[in-house]
């Protein structure tokens, strides 16, 4: 066919659109022979180029996410990613999946924007298991879900290429895709849209056996880069670097991890690119992969005790760090350590199995020596890959889901060891109406309580949906109504849904439809989860407070402790939990120690000084106002007010409430 | 600016990119470039994969420890297809580091991603290999990502820097970046190891691209050696066909001309100041030339030069200067001599061959190569049947030109 073989033709209309495939294929396939590329129009429906025109894609993360989820359902054990950071001119994402014959990819170029997947179509081009369309030719459970695929990289580039390959073929077939931008008044009455253009040359190869699909995005969008490279960001911090010290933002400093900050200029003609902020990475340069991964989870953890109580990421990240996590939560990749269910009876946790009926309690689950929690209770998530296991890299790190299950010291707490709430639920949804069913759910999750959970973005609950998930974690918990400022903050939990759910995902992938019957079967479940976590620990707790003395430790302090403790108690409507011990020592180093064992500790040296006075007058005042400090700080603590504050801030904010009161520590 | 557009960014603010277009891209290639030529083939087999091997053999590398290079590989990576063979061989990954600045959209660069894509299913080549799209003058630059990325992979059991032009193309310190600064920094880098590795240096070599202090530096570290060194002195001048007694004169005459004397002279200059470099680092390296080979691509005469040089640490000797402990087996080596080094590179200088007489005068090994490079560049997508015809064209065009 003519227009298959030479230049663009025009958009066809849908009822061709078989037809035009079918030509296209046989041209890729003549074009063995006859050296002239296989040129095709691509078409996309309205619908889907509308939600991505709107920018449904909002983090660059989200194309690279849509592009290892094709990769897993390609059945690829290895994706390995290069970002050219800190640059971003071109993005490379090769794996080595099934890749595409001329079928798959004449099919997914007339589909950019549809999938193949989960249609018996896909069975077809080799895409999906002979028999089940929702598993990969190897057994994987498909997560590319309305495959948007690869549209979804539009938002990095106009221009890419994709390079693939078949076992068993003697060539490799090239295609470049060139899009167009999207604009209202070029849309068709039919509903399709003319979104680009693609050329495919079938190249002779000698490596038989190999296979895989290489996608090299060329020209990444100025814009799209700006963001990899946190331009907005350093500019700020530049500007205000600028500025006399009182004036400036304090919030624009650096993150302590970034790639830094590279600008291009022309040197005679040349052009020459330089770091005007070196990068600082939490890693070394001679780090395997995996421990780079464990490095950069460290490296945000350990800004407890120096930095602030709360770590969250965007405070510690830069934007290509933050991208390199998001990917490492989304993506069906195994643990830094083990996985929750593969936790045993070493591992120093309590486990519980949770009950599926309204008003159930969760019940011990004594694990014996060397048994783990999967074993316990049956459990199917996480355990072995059918295709052999999958592994991403980015830059040389290896991901890993950035989730550690080791407990937080803390020595204001009841419990003393972190608790795992495990359950697994299939509801028979037989008697409901099919118009409302949405199909089959079942799924597995567990709740894990820590006296701390770092960073901040690992509280709340992760929804994934066969080892894939678009979203970070929701810390209202699903919209959890209940009020508990403390023991909220103190969960991770993550649902593995194996049937059904899907449904419910919006065409982001990244957010669900609430009103969609299985995403209010999990909520409820959740909820009722939560209500049993509570329960237990509140129960633990009073257990072992009964025979502790911290509370006595509130009852013996003076009045202004007291009263500092039971407005702290008052303020957190939560009178299972003891107020934070605070402590006032000399050094940032015995400060950070205290605060990682969970004490309130404030570094004097960043508090007003006391005035001179004669040595005895001067013991007393500072007795004083080290309980008028403490007070202070507890009071402060119990409105919810220093949990986010870095604790330079923290300092501040003390001082000046001290300096309200002390003339002496105005300081002018 | 009217008032009312005045809130409105100019679109020169708005970085939008350039609009893409298709690049040509052919499926057979049949246009054949001079790094095509059957003498490259030599370099590729004999200089550069033998003295690989020979490394990779003593080197004992750990299982999973990949062999590190460093390339210039061109659009078509033909020197990592021709090592990944060695390294195949030998079961050692490879790992290298490539840079080529090959102009966006053009067809060079869907030629670069294909053979990359080729070279990666080869077999043992390490998943984090890469070919970057930067110049390698970029690396001279220590606040650039080009060098960040260098020290990354670095050091190196390889380097190649196999160039089109010439190594003294630039001035070291040209705001520009050049090649011997770049070479600086690599030594830099390269001097974190104590372990062997290769140096190749392709290069074009020719009077007017070389600039005076360039020059001058290379005289300076000859000088070193005539200065200390009769024995030296004699092979300097064998080098250069002249004797002893006219040394200056000849030497002077010898920068001037193309011609095999010019070529000797300046890889003893940039041998000699490499091995100045390196023999003062602490603990001070072995620099040794393993091979060295000249053709001709220009009209007056060869002019480009296939080197390949290694680098050891010899062991450290301690010096007991009060005798407590007996003069070991380590004690009782030569210590460490720069001059006798200088020596023998002039002396390996001295047996330079000339590539395209070796191939007019050996009609087997040219047929010989011809095959080799006719695989080599079908597993690039070249036609063999084109690239035979070619190949012999060249020779006999060579035989019959001289």
């Amino acid at each position: 066919m003519p227009s298959e073989t030479s230049e663009p033709s025009p958009a066809p209309a849908r009822a061709d659109l078989g037809k035009d495939e079918a030509a296209f294929v046989s041209a890729i396939r003549e074009n063995r022979t006859s050296g002239t590329a296989a040129t095709a129009t691509l078409t996309t429906d309205d619908r889907v180029l509308a939600r991505i025109t709107d920018g449904i894609y909002r983090q660059p993360s989200s194309a690279l996410r849509e592009l290892i989820s094709n990769a897993y359902d390609a059945d690829a054990t290895q994706v390995v990613i290069d970002t050219d950071a800190p640059r971003f001119r071109q993005i490379r994402i090769r794996d080595n999946g099934h890749g595409m014959d001329e079928d798959a990819l004449g099919r997914m170029i007339y589909h950019i924007g549809g999938s193949s997947k989960r249609t018996t179509v896909g069975a077809k081009v080799g895409t999906t298991d002979a028999k089940d369309p929702t598993r990969s030719p190897n057994g994987r459970k498909l997560i590319g879900k309305i495959g948007i695929g690869l549209f979804s990289v539009s938002q990095l580039t106009s221009h890419f290429q994709i390079i693939t390959k078949v076992a068993g073929s003697d060539h490799r077939l090239f295609a470049d895709v060139v899009l167009r931008t999207y604009s209202e008044s070029d849309e068709p009455s039919d509903g399709t849209f003319e979104s680009g253009t693609v050329k495919v040359v079938s190249v002779p190869a000698e490596d038989l056996a190999s296979h895989g699909t290489e996608i090299i995005l060329l020209n990444v969008r100025p814009k799209a880069k700006d963001i990899l490279r946190s331009k907005d960001r350093w500019e700020n911090i530049f500007e205000q670097e600028g500025l006399p010290s009182a004036e400036r933002d304090p919030g624009a400093v650096a993150p302590p991890w970034h790639i830094g900050f590279a600008e291009t200029s022309s040197l005679d003609g040349e052009e020459a690119v330089s770091f005007r902020v070196p990068p600082s990475l939490p890693w070394d340069f001679d780090d395997p992969p995996q421990v780079r991964f464990e490095k950069l989870y460290q490296g945000v953890a350990d800004q407890v005790g120096s930095t602030t109580e709360r770590p969250d990421l965007a405070k510690t990240l830069d934007t290509y760090l933050g991208t390199i996590w998001a990917l490492s939560l989304s993506a069906p990749i195994g643990y830094m350590g083990k996985h929750p269910f593969d936790l045993g009876a070493d591992d120093n946790l309590l486990v519980f199995k949770l009950s599926n009926i309204g008003r159930g309690r969760a019940d011990p689950v004594p694990l014996q020596p060397g048994q783990t929690v999967r074993q316990a209770l049956g459990l199917k998530a996480g355990a072995e890959d059918p295709a052999g296991g999958f592994t991403v890299y980015i830059d040389q790190v290896e991901l890993r889901r950035p989730i550690s299950y080791q407990y937080w010291a803390a020595k204001k707490q009841g419990v003393s060891q972190p608790m795992l709430f495990v359950g697994s639920y299939k509801p028979d949804l037989s008697k409901v109406s099919k118009n409302i069913r949405g199909g089959n759910l079942a799924f597995e999750g567990y709740l894990f309580w820590n006296s701390r959970i770092v960073p901040k973005e690992n509280n709340g609950i992760l929804i994934r949906i066969n080892g894939s998930s678009g979203a970070l974690f929701d810390d209202t918990f699903m919209k959890y109504q209940v009020s508990e400022q403390t023991r909220l903050r103190q969960i991770t939990s993550e649902i593995f849904v194996s049937e059904g759910l899907d449904a419910a995902l919006n065409i982001d992938r990244e957010s669900f439809n609430f009103a969609h019957s299985h995403y209010q079967i999990v909520s409820n479940w959740v909820h009722r989860a939560l209500r049993q976590l509570a329960n237990t620990h509140k129960g633990l707790g009073d257990d072992i407070r009964a025979g502790q003395k911290h509370i006595d430790r509130i009852a013996a302090t003076d009045k202004l402790g007291r009263f500092a403790a039971s407005t702290w108690a008052r303020a957190r409507s939560d009178q299972d939990e003891a107020p934070p011990e605070v402590e006032i020592v000399a050094s940032p180093i015995e400060a950070a120690a205290l605060r990682r064992s969970g004490v309130l500790a404030l570094d004097m040296s960043q508090l007003p000084r006391l005035p001179a006075l004669p040595a005895r007058k001067a013991k007393d005042e500072a007795e004083r106002r080290a309980q008028i400090t403490k007070a202070i700080a507890t009071v402060l603590d119990g409105f919810g007010l220093l949990q986010d504050m870095p604790y330079a801030r923290q300092h501040e904010l003390i001082g000046a409430l001290l300096a309200v009161f002390f003339e002496d520590a105005q300081d002018e | 600016m009217s008032e009312e557009h005045g809130d409105e960014a100019a679109p020169e603010d708005i970085d939008l990119g350039a609009a893409p277009e298709h690049g040509e891209f052919d499926k057979v290639k049949t246009q054949f470039e001079r790094w095509h030529h059957p003498r490259k083939q030599f370099v590729r087999i004999k200089q550069w994969c033998a003295a690989t091997k020979s490394l990779i053999k003593e080197l004992n590398l750990a299982p999973g420890t990949p062999f590190s290079y460093l390339t210039l590989p061109g659009n078509e990576l033909l020197d990592v297809r021709a090592l990944s063979g060695v390294c195949n061989g030998a079961s050692i990954p490879l790992k290298y580091l490539g840079f080529n600045s090959v102009g966006k959209g053009t067809p060079g660069q869907a030629e670069l991603n294909i053979s990359q894509s080729e070279v990666r299913e080869l077999g043992g080549i390490d998943p984090f290999s890469i070919v970057l799209e930067e110049r390698l003058e970029a690396v001279a630059n220590d606040l650039s990502p080009a060098y960040r990325r260098t020290l990354e992979y670095g050091p190196f059991h390889a380097i190649n820097i196999d160039l089109c032009d010439s190594i003294t193309h630039r001035d070291a310190d040209d705001r520009r970046g050049s090649t011997l600064g770049v070479l600086g920094k690599l030594l830099e880098l390269q001097l974190q190891t104590t372990s062997p590795w290769l140096l190749f240096i392709t290069t074009m070599a020719q009077p007017n691209l070389v600039s005076d202090r360039t020059r001058d530096g290379f005289m300076g570290a000859i000088n070193a050696n005539t200065a200390a060194s009769e024995e030296f002195k004699a092979e300097l001048a064998k080098l250069i066909s002249g004797s002893v007694d006219e040394l200056d004169a000849r030497l002077d005459a010898a920068w001037q001309r193309q011609d095999p004397d010019f070529l000797r002279l300046f890889c003893t200059g940039l041998g000699k100041w490499l091995l100045s470099l390196l023999g003062k680092a602490a603990p001070p390296r072995n620099f040794t030339l393993l091979s060295s080979y000249y053709y001709r691509v220009g009209p007056d005469g060869p002019d480009m030069l296939s080197l390949a040089f290694r680098c050891d640490t010899p062991p450290q000797v301690l010096n007991d200067q009060f005798g407590i402990i007996a003069a070991g087996p380590a004690a009782a080596q030569d210590p460490f001599s720069e001059v006798q080094l200088a020596i023998r590179m002039a002396q390996g200088l001295g047996a330079s061959a000339d590539l395209d007489q070796m191939l007019k005068d050996d009609g087997t090994l040219a047929e010989k190569l011809i095959v080799g490079a006719s695989k080599l560049l079908s597993s690039a997508r070249f036609s063999a049947q084109a690239y035979e015809a070619w190949a012999r064209e060249e020779l006999e065009r060579f035989k019959a030109t001289g």
